[in-house]
């Protein structure tokens, strides 16, 4: 498991502490969503988690982080990089190589991988995000959703076993959101831990991560399963995220969980007929 | 590691200092003025006395945690040109005079982007006659360095976070370890160049003569910086011919 233990943090050169005083808790099977406005600290936290914080980017950092047992502080990025694996917002950040296939096999060929278990991590992402037809293709020329959903295969080929995401949804359509709803829950079920940073509250709706955490000018504001955080408008509102329809509905039958539209239909038709 | 982070001494970050309430012509023929010193001698004396009248400018404009930065990042190079030097040369002092040579050019050019908005220069080539999309090409080069830099980190995160280490293994290995950044890099760059481009047609850019909203007036400071630039060089001149600090 990740364990964030009290861990403060300020960026070099900013006089406003990034993080404060946060403790965070992140098992393997579940997905955890990081929720916040901008500037909230969302993702400092995930560059926290790989080593990022401290290692690259320099600054005022107290608390400490342990992933399975390691602290952050005493390892490498490089090292980190084994158990967790981080994609970046933007896809055009890391992809390089002449072909998906290269730029898949980048990660595993750094950590040392025999030409066999390569081999195979790469054709497992590849088949995992839907891109093995792609395997020859030139990267530059896929389009905005297949580059990022590279960008995803080209992190989760190491196998790391907690894969943290980035704002993984902006700019993407709602096709890519749906496909990437259900890899994300195929990764759980394969024993991976997901964490997801987003604004996207409706795509968080098609979700239902396994706990949610709650962020605000650097604090974690409030934390809890997903029905218990993203159901109380008082507290997105104070986050200046506006609560969905589907929850704003879900509010007015009275009903203490966020239904999907197909249960909200059913439940109007219900109380209409009698 | 962030083999970049020296870029952040050429981030535009104008304090109001006094340097850079001068006349923007007059700030760039100074610091240009004053380049020309480090260039004119070969002797460590010579190196010195140029850094001295390079000095007061860095503290004038408030760079002095720039050029540190600045100096830092190109440690590297400042080792190579001594040693170099040192090998064809086989004299010690000619050789860290050199040195000294790069660190005064270092400190005008941080001192340069510490008291110089990239809108001025291009205010200064178009009233001296370019055409815009020269002196447009010229301050959109010097506002894209930050830009870049801030890419380059982003991209050196990403490559780390895949497992890529920058600063292991000997110099051929750190050299093709670039590679992952460079690239991208590169692409982002010509990326941005071509939206840039279509963002300023699309508002005109080029149509035909274009109005400046700054005015610029010569002021006594201004006389005193080209006094300060004049004499300077003047008894530099003096002391090279008579041979002084050859």
């Amino acid at each position: 498991m990740i364990e964030v233990h009290k861990v403060s943090y300020t960026y070099r050169g900013s006089s406003k502490a990034a993080l404060q005083d946060i403790s965070s808790l992140f098992e393997p099977n579940k997905i955890y969503a990081i929720v916040g406005p901008n500037g909230a600290g969302k993702s400092t936290l995930l560059r926290l988690l790989n080593g990022l914080i401290p290692h690259f980017y320099k600054g005022e950092f107290k608390g400490r982080v342990i992933v399975d047992g390691i602290d952050t502080r005493e390892a490498s990025v490089a090292e980190l990089a084994r158990h967790v694996g981080l994609v970046f917002q933007n896809p055009a950040h890391q992809i390089f190589s002449e072909t998906v296939w290269q730029e898949v096999i980048f990660g595993p060929k750094n950590l040392g991988y025999s030409e066999n278990q390569i081999l195979e991590m790469g054709r497992w992402a590849l088949e995992v995000t839907g891109l093995l037809l792609y395997k020859d293709v030139p990267p530059w020329t896929l389009s905005g959703g297949e580059m990022k959903k590279l960008s995803i295969a080209s992190v989760i080929s190491t196998k790391p076993k907690y894969i943290a995401f980035d704002e993984p949804t902006i700019g993407q359509d709602a096709s890519f959101k749906a496909s990437f709803v259900s890899l994300l829950n195929q990764l759980k079920s394969q024993g991976h831990g997901i964490i997801v940073v987003t604004h996207d509250i409706d795509w968080l709706l098609d979700l239902k991560p396994d706990y949610v955490y709650l962020m605000k000018e650097g604090v974690i504001i409030a934390s809890g399963e997903f029905n218990e955080v993203l159901t109380n408008n008082d507290l997105l509102r104070s986050v200046r995220i506006e609560p969905p329809l589907t929850l704003k509905i879900s509010k007015l039958l009275n009903i203490r969980r966020v239904m999907d539209p197909p249960e909200i239909a059913e439940e109007l038709f219900r109380r209409v007929r009698g | 590691m962030d083999p970049f982070a020296f870029l952040e001494a050429f981030r535009p970050r104008i304090e109001a200092s006094l340097l850079s309430r001068l006349h923007p012509g007059i700030r760039v023929l100074m610091i240009g003025g004053l380049l020309i010193a480090p260039l004119m001698f070969r002797s460590l004396m010579g190196e010195l006395l140029s850094l001295a009248i390079i000095i007061p400018l860095m503290i004038l404009s408030k760079s002095i945690v720039e050029v540190g930065k600045l100096i830092k990042g190109s440690l590297f190079f400042l080792i190579i040109i001594i040693l170099t030097n040192y090998l064809f040369s086989r004299e010690i002092g000619f050789s860290v005079a050199m040195g000294m040579r790069l660190i005064s050019m270092l400190i005008l050019s941080a001192v340069f982007f510490a008291s110089t908005d990239a809108t001025e220069i291009g205010d200064l080539l178009g009233n001296l006659g370019f055409p815009p999309y020269i002196s447009y090409s010229f301050v959109m080069a010097l506002r894209f360095i930050p830009v870049l830099a801030e890419d380059a980190q982003n991209i050196i995160a990403a490559q780390e976070s895949r497992g890529l280490e920058l600063s292991k293994g000997n110099l051929l290995t750190r050299i093709r370890n670039m590679i992952p950044i460079l690239i991208p890099l590169v692409i982002l760059a010509i990326r941005r160049a071509q939206q840039l481009a279509e963002a300023l047609e699309s508002r005109a850019f080029g149509s035909g003569k274009r109005t400046s909203y700054w005015e610029y007036r010569i002021s006594e400071k201004d006389v005193l910086a080209v006094l300060y630039t004049v004499l300077s060089l003047c008894s530099f001149i003096y002391l090279k011919k008579s041979g002084l600090l050859t």
